[in-house]
């Protein structure tokens, strides 16, 4: 058993319905330390076992389960039924358990292949770089950029309308 | 004099609070700067800047109850004024937000650049506001297709609150994506210029490890440099401090997310 993570780190603990909450929040706060995941159902189970996720600059580097003392990407599969109890730790962290791949807790404990995707990007050695010729094809595409925009236009307006932002 | 920026991307994970600080430091070279953390529901600032057992925060100054003067909140570090945010939901519901106009306005009165970093989306009336409320706004975007797709919805949400756009920084950008060619393309469809081309650096990811500012942790790194270089490009256009704190004043109150 690892030893326990340091008290002082925890900065806030959060009841979720979905993993992909917490590991959006994670990347979008380029979080640095570990956020323990508990299923809601491991407090009336006596303690099922909980995953706990190290990240770097809010990618996922290392899993482990309590529990099982499974570790790597075979953690992931043995977190249990939602809501789950996010305990988060702000922390230069010894990372816990084997490595997984940047993408992989958001494909596993999410299903979220947008968020794996992007989390793939945040990652320091991420595969496959974007071609460069889809960017230059989408920015080529003047009529699919106008449409982008004009509906971007009419989202804004209607919501300004609705948030009484207009008189801004 | 002052201007206010609101520093977008509308989604995260672009190192849009890393950008925000490294510009921000940068700026301080020769302007008065204050850095807000105005993602008041997912407060990120704090732990970029060493700040987490920060006794007061922007929360502190929001709660209804509260009689808290708005300098206990501000706190004088790496040559900027920085105004961090909780991170407590309980202090989020309880703060009302009628409050950020004020708070805000009074910050302005004593500095020359406000940069707002703004939440990582557009989906809740709070989360639009600091771009709402801003003069400019900065992007902060990687030179993929996704994040080009938020980055002229982000634009179109500004301009529909007369925002304009102060210019693009491409962050985290690796050797093979062509971000030349991206930038040259892209110029066409922004209203503001492309400021630079921030390379991903794992200085970055080491600084924002450590709790401080890329420009203080790896002042000479290849992104710092670049930030720098983006915040040089930057045109700062002075603005009657009264008339800012004015169009703060007169927002409109947002609701809850």
């Amino acid at each position: 058993m690892a030893p326990e993570l340091p008290d002082s780190a925890l900065v806030r603990s959060r009841v979720v319905t979905d993993p992909s909450t917490t590991l959006e929040s994670a990347l979008e706060r380029e979080h640095t330390g570990y956020v323990v995941v508990e299923p809601g159902d491991a407090v009336l189970l006596d303690d099922a076992g909980r995953v706990v996720l190290t990240f770097d600059a809010g990618v996922p580097t290392h899993a482990e389960h309590t529990g099982t003392g499974l570790v790597g990407p075979a953690a992931l599969g043995e977190l249990g039924a939602g809501p789950y109890e996010a305990s988060w730790y702000d922390c230069p962290p010894d990372p816990r358990g084997a490595p997984v791949e940047p993408d992989r807790p958001a494909t596993e404990l999410a299903g979220d292949a947008a968020l794996a995707e992007r989390t793939r990007r945040a990652a320091p050695e991420r595969t496959p770089a974007e071609d460069p010729d889809a960017v230059a094809a989408f920015l080529d595409d003047t009529e699919a950029i106008e449409e982008i925009q004009e509906r971007a236009r009419e989202e804004a307006t209607r919501r300004a309308e609705e948030w009484d932002l207009d008189s801004l | 004099m002052v201007e206010a920026f609101a520093v977008a991307s509308g989604k995260g994970g672009t190192g849009k609070t890393t950008g925000t600080l490294a510009l921000g430091m940068a700026l301080a070279e020769r302007y008065d700067v204050t850095v807000i953390d105005a993602d008041t529901g997912m407060a990120n600032l704090l732990f970029h800047t060493g700040l987490t057992d920060a006794e007061t925060t922007l929360h502190d100054l929001l709660l209804r109850e509260a009689d808290v003067p708005v300098e206990d909140a501000v706190y004088e570090r790496y040559g900027m004024s920085v105004v961090p945010c909780g991170t407590d939901l309980a202090d989020f519901e309880a703060a009302d937000p009628e409050r950020l106009r004020d708070v805000v306005a009074e910050l302005a009165a004593d500095t020359d650049i406000l940069l707002l970093d703004s939440p990582a989306t557009l989906n809740s009336k709070a989360a639009v506001l600091p771009v709402a409320l801003a003069d400019r706004a900065i992007l902060v975007l990687q030179p993929t297709v996704p994040a080009l797709s938020d980055g002229l919805k982000v634009q179109e949400y500004a301009r529909s609150y007369s925002t304009a756009l102060a210019g693009v920084v491409f962050n985290r950008v690796h050797d093979d994506e062509g971000v030349e060619r991206v930038a040259e393309q892209a110029e066409r469809y922004f209203e503001g210029p492309i400021l630079g081309s921030v390379p991903d650096d794992d200085a970055a990811r080491r600084a924002r490890r450590a709790g401080e500012p890329l420009l203080a942790h790896a002042p000479d790194a290849p992104a710092a440099q670049a930030f720098r270089a983006a915040a040089a490009e930057l045109d700062v256009r002075a603005k009657d401090p009264d008339e800012v704190a004015e169009r703060f004043r007169s927002a409109v109150v947002p609701e809850r997310p």
